[in-house]
């Protein structure tokens, strides 16, 4: 295999002070592109008897509902399309970095960390604003007023154990795959490219399983 | 209906997440940690209760997931 492709490393560029990672941003626009078009695509003549895209996107969305319906109940339909389209980026942007010439949008922390931080605020939104100030504040200091730090923690944790996931494992694809292509070429990186798009799939499902579990804790305002 | 698939996929989940909430906890630990130390100038103190910490965090998260019955 050839120098040329170099994972980890990113091409950068400098606009109003901000460093950009320019592969990041551009695989990032062609992901949202290809779930617009797919989305388009699915839901431009749908018919009853679904067929091709319609079946595949049916299946996902339906899926989904039926997640966020069992997990946070009715109150949580406000947020199925935000789960929705989180699980199709990953699934998009995860596969993206298998077709030669692509890389993903998720092998870079900074687009992983974006949308777990993004997930974590939204809960604590959601948090205050169910609960209420006090309660959300009171429930850092559960069950004992000493757990506060160990709260404050697992708090701090969570956009850590959601992005960090993510990214290490479709970085560690990519960078297997190329190290396999250069030690044994041909039959095992195929092999493993074939899992890779097991691992992309299971990677967006966990990360959108998590974030709907996060976001029902918040939605809950019993006990 | 389709509970066992449910079951499976959460159980699934649950199997591939929990390692990642030991060493998260920790990662956040040490992170609170060593801007305790700076904040306070108390290094590395600051970093040692937070790894310790961090630790009893990971299990007590890991606990909750596994008897909290979600």
């Amino acid at each position: 295999m050839e120098h040329g492709h170099e994972i980890g490393s990113h091409p950068l560029a400098h606009f109003a002070g901000l460093t950009f990672n320019m592969d990041t941003l551009i695989m990032t626009w062609i992901t949202m592109a290809i779930v617009i078009v797919l989305a388009i695509a699915a839901t431009r003549r749908i018919e009853l008897r679904p067929r091709g895209w319609q079946n595949f996107l049916e299946m996902a969305v339906v899926y989904l509902l039926e997640q966020v319906e069992t997990n946070m109940g009715p109150k949580g339909q406000k947020l199925a399309p935000l789960i929705i389209t989180l699980f199709l980026f990953l699934v998009v942007g995860n596969e993206l970095g298998l077709v030669p010439g692509f890389t993903s949008p998720t092998n870079d922390i900074n687009t992983t960390l974006g949308l777990a931080l993004m997930i974590v605020a939204i809960v604590h939104v959601l948090g205050i604003k169910n609960k209420g100030f006090t309660r959300y504040i009171k429930h850092f200091f559960e069950p004992y007023i000493p757990f506060v730090v160990i709260n404050i923690i697992e708090e701090v944790a969570k956009p850590i154990t959601l992005s960090f996931r993510l990214f290490g494992n479709i970085l560690a694809g990519e960078i297997l795959l190329l190290v396999l292509g250069m030690l044994v070429p041909y039959f095992v990186p195929t092999l493993w490219l074939a899992f890779s798009v097991f691992v992309g799939i299971v990677q967006a499902f966990i990360f959108t399983m998590l974030s709907i579990s996060y976001l029902s804790n918040s939605m809950q305002d019993g006990h | 209906m389709r509970k066992d698939k449910n079951t499976l996929l959460s159980a699934f989940n649950t199997a591939a997440s929990i390692g990642f909430y030991l060493v998260s906890s920790v990662a956040a630990g040490i992170l609170l940690g060593r801007f305790v130390d700076g904040y306070f100038s108390i290094a590395p103190w600051g970093t040692v209760w937070g790894i310790v910490l961090g630790m009893i965090a990971g299990m007590w998260s890991i606990y909750k997931k596994v008897v909290g019955g979600k």
